[in-house]
């Protein structure tokens, strides 16, 4: 009786072994890329929408530094996709009262307006470049309104602490190499909430050039937001420090804040 | 630009500790009153690099720009964001053409917003239309000297005084504006510069539209989003900003600004992995027939231009722009003889490259116009460096040249330059 129990224990541990692993090689996949679709929901989609105000520092390797500050409202239209960017610059002088407009489309190339004060003019510029720097910084039109998750490839490298907290390591490749910069990026998904904690960025030549690090996490209105954070080229020793000095969610931004009327003139009330 | 001179030329070594002071006391005020001040103080010079190949006046002129320049910009908006106000006063005193300390307004208005409506009032800049460097349904004051000698490119545009009146909604948007106070172009200045004809006829006196009712020029557009594209219709009437000479004597003229009516479109979107702009207007000339030679021939003028950007920084544009002369026949008939004939079409090709560099703190930028019509070009090279975030710095080169002496890029080859702007903003 025991043998037959015995028996039976090591055919039921087996099986369940081999439809675990079976289970566990076809979706392991399938988990990395859903660990990335709920990591840019947490990362880029919290809320209905969004008021920050975004504090630059874009710090050489001699520490010299500049300053980029803005305004940035964001309207949500699909979770994962179609989202509106509408960005006011205080500083540096040279921008001043500058704004920046994106409809970002999940499925094609943004559209992109811009609105040059002293000629009071407004313009379409070409958005095909989502690898061009964002103001000068080390962080590109990419690493600020996401990455299309379908264009890489997503396997889960790892499972290891960030500090005290508990995160997927998920290697992602491009599935065309012409189309990123880097080779393969790692990110520390934090199991709990989902937001990337770090990014390692590998060249083609499989050397590391940018990291991103999350400083701080704090919990906005119930949505946890990296209110500080790090993109530092490590080549260059040049590094990009942005923090959040103001965050607002659902505060009902109509449609009509993302418009040609409001990159001329923007409500008060938006930009303050 | 109505400029008011300030009577302070005995005075010039008070002028600095006099700008010290006013700015100073603006911004006391500004704290005190709760409003934004900024400004720039600016240098600004362009010297000749061409030979004139004459002597004599402006034949001996090669500083074209030697300017010192001070920007104070006041603004002001009340909590409820309905009312604001803004302007900016340009102190400022060019050594190369010798005169006085002047001040003018750029821009002086009031704003008052609505939900769906809003309004401007005073002195303001208005841009429209798709063109780079190249103006259809842009039916407002520009300043030839300042682009042909290398000013920052803002002061190719020059204010209109007049109201704006905006309505928005889902359907339809619209902007009217209202110039009561007619603004000519600052046409090139034969003070400063040499082009066709040379040397440039006297001008006995310039007769520009009284201001009067009938007299106040009116341009509207509507515009909307079609299909993802951001579309516009136009319609402008007023006069031609750049006059139309009557011959008083063979070498002496009366300048004066003949009616004119414009209608037109643009839409601009997403196509083939970058912008496509289309912008076509109809110019609506009182010479009707093209019987006579002062006044401008009815046109066409249309452009199709294309921007694509590229990874790291990189951005290039290309831009065709035509304009066809209407009754060309009636006009070949009626021109003066001795006068060089304009082809029925002139066409301008463009394009721009930029590219940015050193985390955007250098921009390089290629900018040229070639005529395959007129055979002629015009080159405009430029390096602009961000030093720190309040100080920035433009070295750039306008070169022109062509087959003839009169054609319109070519005729100032003479007056080739290269500029160099250095501005600190606050």
């Amino acid at each position: 009786m025991k043998k037959v129990r015995s028996w039976m224990i090591g055919v039921a541990v087996f099986l369940l072994f081999t439809v675990y692993s079976s289970q566990f090689t076809v979706s392991h996949a399938a988990d990395a890329t859903d660990i990335m679709k709920k990591s840019q929901l947490a990362f880029l989609y919290p809320g209905k929408d969004m008021k920050i105000r975004v504090y630059m520092k874009l710090i050489s390797q001699d520490g010299k530094e500049r300053v980029r500050e803005m305004t940035m409202l964001r309207k949500n239209y699909q979770e994962g996709g179609d989202q509106k960017y509408f960005i006011y610059f205080y500083q540096p002088a040279d921008v001043r009262d500058m704004t920046f407009m994106v409809y970002k489309y999940a499925a094609k190339d943004d559209d992109r307006w811009i609105f040059m004060p002293a000629l009071n003019m407004v313009r379409r510029i070409a958005a095909n470049d989502k690898r061009s720097s964002f103001v000068g910084s080390d962080f590109t039109y990419e690493d600020v309104s996401g990455r299309d998750i379908e264009d890489d490839n997503h396997s889960i490298a790892k499972e290891e602490k960030v500090g005290d907290r508990d995160a997927y390591v998920i290697k992602s490749a491009p599935k065309d190499e012409k189309g990123a910069d880097f080779s393969y990026k790692l990110s520390w998904i934090d199991k709990g909430n989902f937001l990337p904690l770090k990014e390692e960025y590998y060249d083609k030549r499989g050397e590391l050039y940018k990291v991103f690090t999350a400083d701080e996490i704090k919990d906005v209105q119930g949505f946890p937001v990296i209110t500080k954070r790090t993109m530092k080229d490590v080549k260059t020793g040049h590094r990009t420090e942005v923090e959040y000095r103001k965050t607002e969610f659902n505060i009902g931004l109509d449609d009509d804040v993302f418009t040609e009327r409001y990159l001329k003139k923007p409500l008060k009330k938006w930009i303050e | 630009m109505k400029s008011f001179k300030l009577q302070v030329s005995s005075f010039k070594f008070l002028l600095a500790p006099c700008i010290v002071l006013l700015a100073t006391c603006t911004l006391q005020l500004a704290t005190v009153f709760a409003f934004d001040l900024h400004g720039f103080v600016q240098g600004d010079y362009s010297y000749r690099t061409a030979d004139t190949g004459c002597s004599g006046g402006v034949c001996g002129r090669y500083w074209l720009l030697a300017e010192e320049r001070f920007q104070l910009s006041p603004s002001y908006e009340d909590q409820s964001g309905i009312f604001a106000a803004k302007a900016k006063l340009d102190l400022f005193h060019d050594a190369a053409i010798k005169r006085d300390f002047d001040a003018t307004f750029r821009e002086a208005y009031v704003t008052f917003q609505g939900s769906g409506a809003d309004a401007k009032i005073g002195r303001q800049m208005v841009t429209w239309g798709l063109g780079d460097l190249v103006f259809i349904n842009d039916v407002f004051p520009k300043d030839w000297t300042a682009f042909i000698i290398g000013r920052p490119v803002e002061y190719l545009k020059k204010g209109v005084d007049g109201a704006k009146f905006g309505i928005y909604n889902d359907v339809l948007n619209g902007e009217l504006i209202i110039i009561p106070f007619f603004e000519p172009d600052t046409i090139p200045d034969s003070n400063i510069l040499i082009y066709y004809p040379f040397p440039a006829p006297a001008v006995n006196k310039t007769v520009e539209p009284n201001t009067q009712m009938s007299n106040t020029e009116v341009a509207l557009k509507l515009y909307r989003t079609v299909m993802e594209w951001d579309s516009a219709i136009y319609f402008y009437d007023g006069f031609y900003r750049s006059p139309a000479a009557h011959m008083d004597t063979p070498s002496s003229v009366t300048y004066y600004y003949p009616r004119l009516k414009v209608y037109g479109a643009s839409t601009q979107g997403s196509a083939f992995g970058g912008v496509v702009s289309l912008e076509a207007g109809y110019y609506d000339s009182e010479d009707k027939d093209g019987a006579d030679p002062e006044i401008e021939n009815s046109q066409m003028r249309y452009l199709i231009a294309f921007q694509k950007a590229f990874a790291g920084d990189f951005t290039a544009g290309v831009q065709y722009y035509g304009e066809k002369m209407m009754q060309h026949g009636e006009y070949v008939r009626t021109l003066p003889s001795g006068l060089p004939q304009k082809d029925e079409t002139r066409e301008l090709y463009s394009i721009r490259l930029t590219q940015l560099l050193r985390y955007q703190t250098i921009k390089l930028s290629l900018f040229t116009f070639y005529s395959v019509t007129d055979k002629d070009y015009f080159i405009n090279p430029e390096i602009r460096y961000s030093i720190t975030d309040n100080l920035w710095a433009i070295l750039g080169a306008n070169l022109f040249d062509g087959e003839h002496l009169y054609t319109f890029l070519g005729q100032f080859r003479r007056d080739n330059n290269v500029y160099w702007t250095m501005r600190y903003e606050f």
